[in-house]
């Protein structure tokens, strides 16, 4: 079990007895460092007090101001005194619907079904000292920055105005004033992609179903991955059309998304240049309108684009012929013939993005953070993508020729066992889940192919416990 | 779209508190004829029945991880001291007619109610909390009434000696 006497606990409930209740059962348990917070704007007043050493969080999701979700989603997005990966019990009764799948999202430690009872208290503890030397797990800031944590009107109370307090401390500004605020913004210290303060805070502050944040998140997110990591500069999505094309494709279908990203751009201008942002803005309002993008439309796109893609090039990619490879396995030029999602259920790319440069290194990345949803050969361990591509054999700096079927690649990741079904409590730490694994809402927690860690034990026990995850698991052991 | 493969929980949960608001809005005469159905509540869960005490004694224990009585009796102190309060909120709520209001604030004391064992008043309120979130018409007096009743219950088994038993 956690080491409880030498760790601070904080306890978020606005609800006193059950919060003195889990506390009197901590004390039980052996803690001595026991921080209580009634909600979690609290609870983040409290974090930047904290002394340095191990921290264990457990909170309610349903408080006023700020939220249990939303308090995770700080920490975890690095708003807190507390460091990112910290362990955070989510407490939650049987009918908290939408809680589950946006803590999962989140990253949530485990989930503790209400009413706590010392037994089961003792029990998450057991899991999270068994997993609290994995590492890994923890996603960049700008995964997080986009999980959505509204829960379904009528449900809980939405979280009273608390908004300003961050925004203003932080000089936090809405979307449409980024010019001004971000107008000067670079790489983050370590080159990766930089959310600033106001960002973050922003984040923290937006209303609930602010879907024209989330869109500019997601654009941001986009445009930050560029090159691997750096964030983009106006010049480099002035000059290198892959980035636009690959905006282009994103919400053929999800015309809301594409709005809300259209409201996105106006805060960007500033970043991207206004030819840039206006190239977007249009090809959005073509989605919005429901227009899907084909291949054609990308191809006519990346013509404009001469310098990228050779007329040689283009001309052969009118006979290209549609592939099944992985993502490790794209050739140089290629377009995808299905829509990517990820496991949320974002639409990422749409069929017709070409699998070039920017694009390819999102999907990549993502792949890496297991959070995209694509079909897994368990073999070969990688997404596989559906493409049309030319032919190996026509490639001009190939040779000699090869034969048109898709190249052999590389070797099996792991070996897997039988597939057998497994309950909750049979799972351990090593076996390899052969079909997705669901909530009961029907969101995907883990997808086939994922290797089980401790942590993933742990929260598909608690999971289970709380009535929340269907009652087979597929492994192959 | 995507391929789910639900327990049946979600939906039985919804089946067992449509059964339980139909018997609960019964006269007693109506109830005790239903008892024993389909229809009759005790079949949904054994504690949320009539029969079922105000505190289950077996699940405080399991809560508290002791059977001690001075324990118990200091823990429902506690909740004696700060359950009020969420009946206020919850009559509030009524008074404001707002079904989000509602729901939440039944959560709330439910959730409390669940931390002292107190089956029935959890499940009069877990009944509350779904009605107002499926928008169903409440009789704000009927209901208050109610849950001020079962929290007298409560109050009542331990002034009646309900915790020097054994737990079963």
């Amino acid at each position: 079990m956690l080491d409880l006497a030498k760790r601070t606990v904080i306890v978020v409930d606005d609800e006193a007895f059950t919060r003195q209740t889990v506390v009197r059962l901590l004390a039980t348990l052996g803690a001595t460092n026991i921080v209580q917070a009634e909600d979690g704007e609290a609870a983040l007043a409290e974090s930047w007090t904290i002394a340095a050493g191990p921290v264990l969080v457990i909170s309610d999701f349903n408080m006023p101001k700020i939220d249990g979700l939303n308090l995770l989603k700080s920490v975890r997005m690095g708003q807190s005194g507390l460091h990112r990966a910290v362990p955070f019990v989510m407490l939650t009764g049987f009918s908290d619907r939408d809680v589950v799948d946006a803590a999962l999202k989140l990253d949530v430690s485990a989930f503790l079904l209400k009413p706590v009872s010392k037994a089961g208290l003792e029990k998450r503890l057991n899991h999270l000292a068994r997993s609290e030397a994995e590492k890994g797990w923890l996603k960049p800031v700008d995964i997080y920055s986009v999980v959505a944590t509204d829960m379904a009107p009528g449900v809980f109370a939405p979280p009273t105005e608390t908004k300003d307090e961050p925004s203003a401390a932080n000089g936090a500004t809405k979307p449409g004033a980024r010019k001004s605020s971000n107008g000067n913004q670079a790489s983050g210290p370590s080159g990766g992609p930089h959310r600033g303060p106001e960002d973050n805070a922003q984040s923290l502050a937006r209303g609930p179903s602010d879907a024209s944040d989330a869109g500019a998140d997601l654009l941001k997110f986009l445009l930050s991955n560029k090159q691997g990591g750096g964030h983009a500069t106006a010049d480099d999505v002035a000059s290198d059309g892959q980035g636009q094309v690959n905006l282009l494709a994103i919400s053929s279908h999800d015309t809301a998304l594409a709005d809300a990203m259209k409201a996105g751009v106006d805060g960007l201008i500033a970043e991207i240049g206004q030819t840039a942002a206006d190239r977007i803005t249009s090809a959005l309002e073509r989605l919005a309108s429901g227009d899907a993008l084909s291949p054609a439309d990308v191809i006519d796109v990346l013509q404009d684009k001469g310098d990228k893609i050779s007329p040689e090039a283009l001309t052969v990619a009118r006979d290209w012929s549609e592939q099944t490879r992985s993502l490790g396995d794209i050739p140089k030029i290629a377009i995808s013939t299905q829509n990517i999602f990820m496991r949320d259920g974002t639409l990422l790319l749409a069929s017709g993005a070409p699998l070039t440069g920017t694009p390819l290194r999102v999907l990549r990345r993502l792949e890496r953070l297991g959070i995209l949803d694509l079909p897994l050969d368990p073999a070969l361990g990688r997404c596989l993508v559906r493409l049309v591509a030319p032919p190996e054999a026509k490639q001009p700096d190939r040779a000699p020729q090869r034969p048109a079927a898709p190249r052999p690649i590389a070797t099996p990741a792991r070996r897997v066992g039988p597939e057998r079904a497994v309950g909750p409590t049979e799972i351990s730490a090593g076996m390899v889940v052969s079909r997705d694994i669901h909530t009961v809402h029907g969101a995907i927690y883990l997808g086939a192919g994922t290797s089980l860690t401790e942590r993933h034990v742990g929260v598909l026990e608690s999971l289970y416990e709380a009535g929340k995850l269907t009652s087979k698991i597929w492994v192959n052991a | 779209m995507r391929n789910s493969a639900p327990t049946d929980f979600p939906f039985k949960y919804q089946e067992l508190n449509r059964r339980r608001s139909i018997v609960e809005s019964c006269d007693p005469e109506d109830r005790r004829m239903l008892r024993g159905t389909a229809m009759d509540g005790a079949g949904m869960t054994p504690a949320a029945s009539d029969e079922a005490a105000a505190i289950d004694l077996v699940k405080l224990s399991e809560i508290l991880g002791e059977s001690d009585r001075a324990e118990m009796r200091e823990h429902l102190d506690l909740f004696f001291s700060h359950f009020p309060a969420l009946i206020d909120r919850l009559d509030a709520a009524f008074k404001a007619g707002s079904d989000t209001e509602i729901a939440t604030a039944a959560h709330t004391a439910m959730g409390a109610a669940g931390m002292a064992a107190a089956v029935r008043l959890r499940g009069l309120l877990m009944r509350i909390e779904t009605a107002a979130c499926a928008g169903d018409a409440l009789d704000a007096a009927s209901e208050m009434s109610l849950v001020r009743s079962e929290y007298a219950g409560v109050q009542a088994f331990v002034a009646d000696g309900g915790l020097t038993d054994e737990p079963r």
